[in-house]
This record gives structure tokens, sequence and C-alpha cells, in this order.
């Protein structure tokens, strides 16, 4: 959809004095303190996870956590098939990291091209670009998953240009938006008088002005990407059977719902921490860079 | 006049991005094997194979099947399911389609007639427990996964306490879980939405002229900060539909619940492509018009918003 809707200006009347600034960066702390423990969990996977997160133990199915009634050889228990769910977790989260560190730049680079050419040429190469927008968004990405899933079968490939697919559009909308009324500004105006062309005006003095709806959305697009993963993997069309992701984990607890709340609690609880944590990011990072994208989410 | 321009300028934009949809929904679907061999027994001969291959067309050139294809389109004949001997996939989807719109609806005017109030009230008590809530809902609700939801309201609210079927789609009740799952999202966002606007509208001049002139309280909120603040939401609930169908998929999964989104997943796993196609094209049109809608009721609201810019 194109909706050229002029972004209300906010004015704060009351600036924040010493407390409340204090409490903001202590608001901030605990989400970066969590993003560094979902980093160093995904990153350092091999090194720190206490067991092989695809080792079949057995003897020891449906372990509770320590601080229910399990023991310190499985912190956070264990799944109906012996695996370690600490491990597990960890692992899934580097396929999280996998995920997000291709598709969010990848998506973000696409859609701002995208955008830039389109805002900037306007006219019939700009409606073409914003129709295939239109199309990405009218098309149920989901149900394109889906229908791609079934036919290649589910891959950690798949999933992530599947995601790309999804994306892209988000970044070419709010981009193409800015651009249009960037054009029309003196200082583009004199550097088209002063000669430069296209591509130097979109690299000089477009991409500067929208990098910070940029950095933005990418920050908010982090909990999404790792949400909609998680979902394609929970109806089967994700990451392979057998791989640790969160999602699959929900799909496996799912099965011993009735019996043990741990398998299917912990991945969802870790799901939802890390989306919470990169909203939160995200809302930071706007209010401090934008305010004016208040409206996004 | 120009209005109408701008709607047959819409609707015809619609109608392109429908059959592009369409388009590569042909061609992917075109990927796939051999669909005769899941129409015929194992043991089947060679020449059975043969036959069916050529009353399904699929040995003409794949540009051929295509214009056949579009041209049955065009005669809204979306073609034959390959399972349950000679349904029309078209009058399947119109069956399912009932349930899907049921559960979106409710979903979305649970979404809408929830958290208006509540951001509205939000706004107006700012840094008051009400605000906290809005405020909690705002955030959790963008955060949960839907899915993972779903499965922790069925494990509570259906087979803990028993209040609520765990599936399936019968009467009033069984409709409230899987609703909920759905609608959280929308609400989260609706209600952040309304609580910003309204914030930021209250504290614009024209309010204060209306609190000069003497207004009552009820009739500034309501005939001018509301009319602002609401403009954004309607702006987010045209993509809010598109989300809630695509969302729809995955919950009526969890749900086991009879509509349009699990049609889809049951013919890819039985290999029903027609159906698929058909399905998928029929939501693409829906999601494309309910986008045109939204931005002709925009244009309504807010004239201030030319329709000569498209």
């Amino acid at each position: 959809m194109t909706q050229r809707v002029p972004a209300p200006i906010e004015v704060e009347f009351s600036r924040p004095r010493g407390p409340i600034r204090w409490r903001r960066w202590l608001g901030l702390s605990l989400p970066l303190s969590i993003a560094l423990v979902f980093l160093l969990a995904g990153v350092l996977a091999d090194v720190l996870a206490p067991h092989d997160p695809g080792f079949l133990d057995l003897s020891a199915r449906l372990v509770p956590p320590v601080f229910d009634g399990g023991t310190w050889d499985h912190p956070l228990g264990t799944d109906d098939v012996g695996r370690d769910i600490l491990s597990r977790l960890m692992h899934g989260a580097r396929i999280s990291l996998i995920v997000v560190a291709i598709v969010v730049p990848g998506a973000a680079a696409m859609g701002t091209l995208v955008g830039m050419v389109s805002g900037w040429q306007g006219g019939f190469t700009g409606q073409i670009l914003m129709r295939i927008v239109d199309v990405q968004l009218a098309l149920p990405a989901i149900l394109f998953a889906v229908l791609l899933g079934s036919i290649f079968g589910p891959s950690l490939r798949n999933v992530i240009i599947i995601l790309l697919i999804w994306t892209w559009s988000g970044y070419a909308r709010l981009v193409r938006a800015e651009v249009l009324s960037l054009r029309e500004r003196d200082f583009v105006t004199a550097a088209r008088a002063a000669g430069a062309s296209g591509w130097w005006i979109m690299r000089k003095h477009l991409l500067p002005n929208v990098v910070n709806t940029i950095v933005i959305i990418m920050t908010l697009e982090v909990a999404i990407v790792i949400l909609v993963e998680a979902a394609l993997s929970f109806l089967g069309v994700g990451v392979p059977a057998g791989t640790p992701s969160w999602g699959r984990m929900i799909t496996e607890g799912r099965e011993v719902m009735l019996v043990a709340w741990w398998p299917i609690w912990l991945p969802g609880l870790a799901l939802m921490t890390i989306s919470l944590t990169g909203n939160l990011m995200g809302d930071w990072l706007r209010d401090l860079l934008d305010p004016r994208l208040r409206h996004l989410r | 006049m120009k209005f109408w321009n701008y709607l047959a300028v819409r609707l015809f934009q619609a109608f392109v991005v429908v059959f592009i949809v369409a388009t590569i929904v042909f061609f992917v679907s075109r990927l796939v094997g051999n669909p005769e061999t899941f129409l015929l027994p194992e043991d089947a001969t060679d020449a059975q194979m043969e036959t069916v291959r050529e009353n399904l067309g699929l040995n003409d050139t794949l540009l051929v099947q295509y214009g056949d294809f579009l041209w049955d389109l065009a005669q809204l004949d979306f073609g034959m399911s390959y399972r349950g001997a000679g349904t029309s996939t078209l009058t399947a989807i119109a069956e399912r389609s009932v349930n899907t719109l049921k559960l979106t609806g409710a979903a979305l005017l649970l979404a809408v007639s929830l958290s208006i109030p509540l951001g509205i009230a939000a706004a107006l008590h700012r840094g008051k427990t009400i605000d906290w809530l809005a405020r909690l809902v705002a955030v959790f609700g963008q955060a949960v996964p839907g899915f993972w939801l779903g499965l922790m309201v069925i494990f509570f609210f259906a087979v803990e306490l028993g209040w609520f079927p765990t599936g399936g789609a019968k009467g009033f009740k069984s409709l409230i879980l899987p609703a909920v799952s759905l609608g959280l999202l929308e609400m989260a966002a609706i209600t952040r939405l309304t609580r910003s606007g309204m914030i930021d509208v209250m504290g614009a001049d024209f309010i204060m002229t209306a609190r000069a002139k003497g207004l009552r309280e009820r009739s500034i909120i309501t005939r001018h900060a509301l009319r602002h603040a609401l403009l954004p939401v309607v702006t987010i609930l045209g993509l809010g539909v598109g989300r809630l169908i695509a969302g729809s998929v995955i919950i009526e999964v969890v749900f086991a619940w009879p509509g349009v989104g699990r049609l889809i997943i049951d013919s890819i796993v039985q290999s029903d492509y027609p159906m698929v196609q058909a399905a998928i094209i029929v939501l693409a049109a829906s999601i494309a018009l309910a986008n045109v809608l939204v931005d002709v009721s925009y244009r309504l609201i807010d004239p201030r918003i030319g329709t000569g810019a498209l």
C-alpha cells in the first residue's frame, strides 16, 4: 500500500530531567544485557553448551529443571527423548542468529535500494517497483513459505530466502516515502543544479538522511524475523527435523505438553524474551534517533 | 468525479496485483513433480498415467497451460480438486472461507473494540494503572509468538480448566480462544497507536482552542481529539487485515479450525495443487481488496489527502 501521510510532528514539552534520564539508561541496560547473553550463547554454543544438543539419553527422559527437582547435570531439564534443553536452547539461539545476521542486513539493502530508486525516479520505474511491493504485501507470505517449503523440503536456506522476500518490502515503502519528500528539498535541488548525477545524489544526499529510519526498522525487524522463523519451523516448513530450533522445540514440546511443562515453556519463554528485547531496543533507538517514526509499530 | 477516478485506478492496481500473484502461484506449483502419480494407485499402468496427463492438460506446453489457466480464471473457474472426486475448488474454498471470515472478523472486532478504549483511557490517565495495563498489553502482545500463546491458552483454559473446547469450530465458545490468540498482536499495535496518537493530539493547539471555547471534555475528546488520533489506526488496519489473514493459517492449524488456511496446509500435504492455487489466489484477492477499501475510506475520513497522488 502506498500511503503518503504526513507523519505527525511530535513535540515533547517537558524535557526529561536527571532521574528520568537515568531511568532510561537503566531501562536500556536490561535489554542490552539480555541481547549480549543471547549473542554469547549463540556464538559460543559449541563451547558453553553442557551437552551435545542432539544426544539422546533415553535413561534421562523428561528430567525436570534444577529448580523443579532436577539435577545440575541438566540445569533446564531434558525433553521427551532425553536431550538437554539448555544445550538445545543455546544451539537454537545460534540458528536464530544465523537467520537474523543474513536476513536483516540483506532485506535492508534490498529494500533501501528499491525504495530509493523508485522514490527518486518516480514515473514508470517507480510505479513498477511499488506494484512489486504491493504484490508482496498482498501475497500471504506464510502461504508462499509453506508452498515453497513443501516443494523444496524444509531447510535453513529456504527459511532465509523466504524471510528475505518477506521483509524487504517494509524498508522499500518507508524509504520511498522519505525520498519522495526529500527530493523536493533545497539541498537536493542545489545538488542537481550543480550537475550531480542521480546516483551521486542518492548516495551522498539521500542515503545519509534515511539511514536513521533504516537502522530503526532493522532493530525492530530482528524480533519479527526470529518469530517468523520459529513459526515456520513450528509448521514443519522451516529448519529440518532434528535441528535444535526454538520453533521445532515448541512443536516437540507440544507432544508432551500435558505431562511436562518445561519442554514447551522454556523455548516459548526464550522466544518471548528475545523478541521483547528486540522491541524495547528498537523503541529506544527510535525515540533517540527519530521520534517522528512512532507510528511505525 | 476525481474520487471515482481514484477508486477505478486503485481497483485496477489491485487487479494487477492479483494477476501477478496468480502467475507466481501457477509457475511455482508447476515446479512440483508429476501430479498424476498422486492421483493413481501405485500399480497404475503407463497408459492410465498417459490418459490422466492428457485429461489434465499436462502434456501441453507450459505456455498453453498458463493460457488455459488464465482463461479459466477469467470465467471464475478455479478448477477441480484432485481429492474428493470432482469437487470444485471454489466450492470447497467458499465453504471454508466462512470459518476464516468468522475467525479473522472476531479477532479484528476484539482488537478494535478493546484496544481503542484502552488506548484512549491510557492517554487520558498517563502514568496511572490503566496506562500501565495498556503499555503491558502493547509490549507483551507484540512479543508473544501467536502459535505458542495458542498452545498455552489451550493448555490452561481448555485442558486444565475445561472452559472451552480444545479445537474445532463448534459454536461460539470454540471461537473465543483462537480469536484471542490471533487478535492479540493487532490489539497491541492498535492500543499503542491510539495511546500515542491521543497523547499527541491532546497537546495540540486546536484542543486548547476547544477548551478555551468552554466545550465539555467529552465533546473535546470524541469530536476533536479522537477523529485526529484514529487516522493512523485506520492506516494500520489495512495492513492489519492482511496480517490477520496470514496469521490465521498458523492459528487455524493450532486450533484445528476448519478455515481456508488449514485447507491450504492440508492440500499441500495431499499434493492437491489446484486447491492450493485457488485458495492462495482467493486469499490474495481478499487482502488486495481490503487494502483498497482502507485507502478509499482513508480519503473519505481525511479530505486533506489529495486524490491526485496515487
